[in-house]
């Protein structure tokens, strides 16, 4: 499947469920940790990755620490005590929606 | 393979050209770009076509054109400084996705301060001290009273930002965050200098009206105060420890 426009919808449940996973991570790794993930299917581009992490700083879901790494500074992001708990609820909308995409699509199949 | 300084001082001359201008913007993108230009220098390019690719992927256009000399047709030329259009949209849409994530994070901060019991003795007693001060002062000089308030606390930001300039310029995150403190000023014309049009001469707003005004927009300035602060000492701090 190559249509991201489907993950759109997604991409801040999926930086925040890969931080919840790995504590901090920086901008180029969640797009490598992403492409990884999904085989290459989903290309996370910079102008909906950098714009998505500060709208989630912004909201007091993300907090963020610098340290210096092979001659230049990096920029990490983590959650905060508000993005644990934004989270866990994000991800059971997201299991929920496609709970009900499934019966939409495919009725006789379940996941539970 | 790891870039050198001046490969990384390279990148950051060439954000500064192509009109990047905030510090901590700049900072995620040479690191960023570093890390793409280290991945494609792996598997065998040189750094100038490495970041000629880099250049592309950030949406900019990577070709100059020229009149040739006998003014017959177009030389074209790559250029890393021949647009920046990528980088330009890149930081509009950050300054959306933050400018969105602040409205959220107000009307968060609203509803803790109206659940809050400190925030909520502070907003009564204000209250009980406007509605005690009606008895000494007539509605019009009630009305300039509390039009002079509003704007001395949405302005409170700016005065911040002005003793912490050097950070405030640097960062993208407090400009928005001092942009959408201070959109609450809109609110003041709308609602205590909008409706003296409709008014004839001499005929004042009801003392009722400015209460009410005063009553809804004190407690988003003070929160709009309060989070402006907070991520103006979130970014100091960063910039403490780099220091």
């Amino acid at each position: 499947m190559g249509n991201s426009k489907l993950y759109k919808g997604s991409l801040n449940t999926i930086i925040l469920k890969l931080l919840e996973e790995k504590g901090k991570m920086y901008g180029y790794e969640i797009t490598q940790k992403v492409k990884e993930l999904t085989k290459g299917e989903l290309k996370i581009t910079e102008g909906a990755l950098y714009p998505a992490l500060h709208k989630l700083e912004a909201e007091g879901l993300l907090d963020v620490e610098v340290a210096k790494v092979d001659n230049r500074l990096r920029k990490y992001y983590k959650l905060t005590e508000a993005g644990e708990k934004e989270t866990v609820n994000r991800l059971a909308e997201l299991e929920e929606f496609i709970r009900s995409m499934q019966n939409l699509v495919n009725p006789k199949w379940s996941i539970e | 393979m790891k870039l050198s300084k001046e490969q990384i001082e390279f990148i950051d001359d060439y954000l500064i050209k192509n009109k990047v201008k905030y510090w901590y913007v700049r900072m995620e993108l040479i690191d960023h770009i570093s890390n793409e230009v280290e991945a494609l220098m792996k598997v065998g390019s040189s750094f100038t076509n490495a970041m000629q690719a880099v250049h592309i992927k950030f949406g900019n256009d990577l070709t100059i054109k020229r009149l040739n000399k006998e003014n017959t047709g177009w030389d074209t030329f790559p250029s890393l400084y021949a647009d920046s259009s990528g980088y330009k949209r890149l930081i509009e849409e950050k300054k959306q996705g933050l400018t969105k994530g602040f409205a959220k994070l107000q009307r968060k901060a609203l509803k803790l301060f109206f659940a809050n019991t400190k925030s909520l003795i502070v907003y009564a007693c204000v209250l009980i001290l406007f509605l005690y001060t009606k008895e000494f002062f007539s509605t019009k000089a009630m009305h300039k009273t509390v039009l002079l308030l509003l704007m001395v606390m949405s302005l409170i930001p700016c005065l911040i930002a002005l003793f912490n300039l050097k950070n405030t310029l640097k960062s993208l995150t407090i400009n928005t965050s001092l942009l959408s403190s201070i959109s609450g000023v809109s609110f003041i014309n709308a609602l205590l200098l909008g409706p003296k049009i409709f008014l004839d001469e001499g005929e004042q707003l009801s003392f009722t009206y400015i209460f009410i005004v005063f009553a809804l927009l004190f407690p988003f300035f003070y929160t709009a105060i309060q989070l402006f602060v907070n991520q103006l000492k979130k970014y100091n701090s960063i910039h403490k420890k780099l220091a």
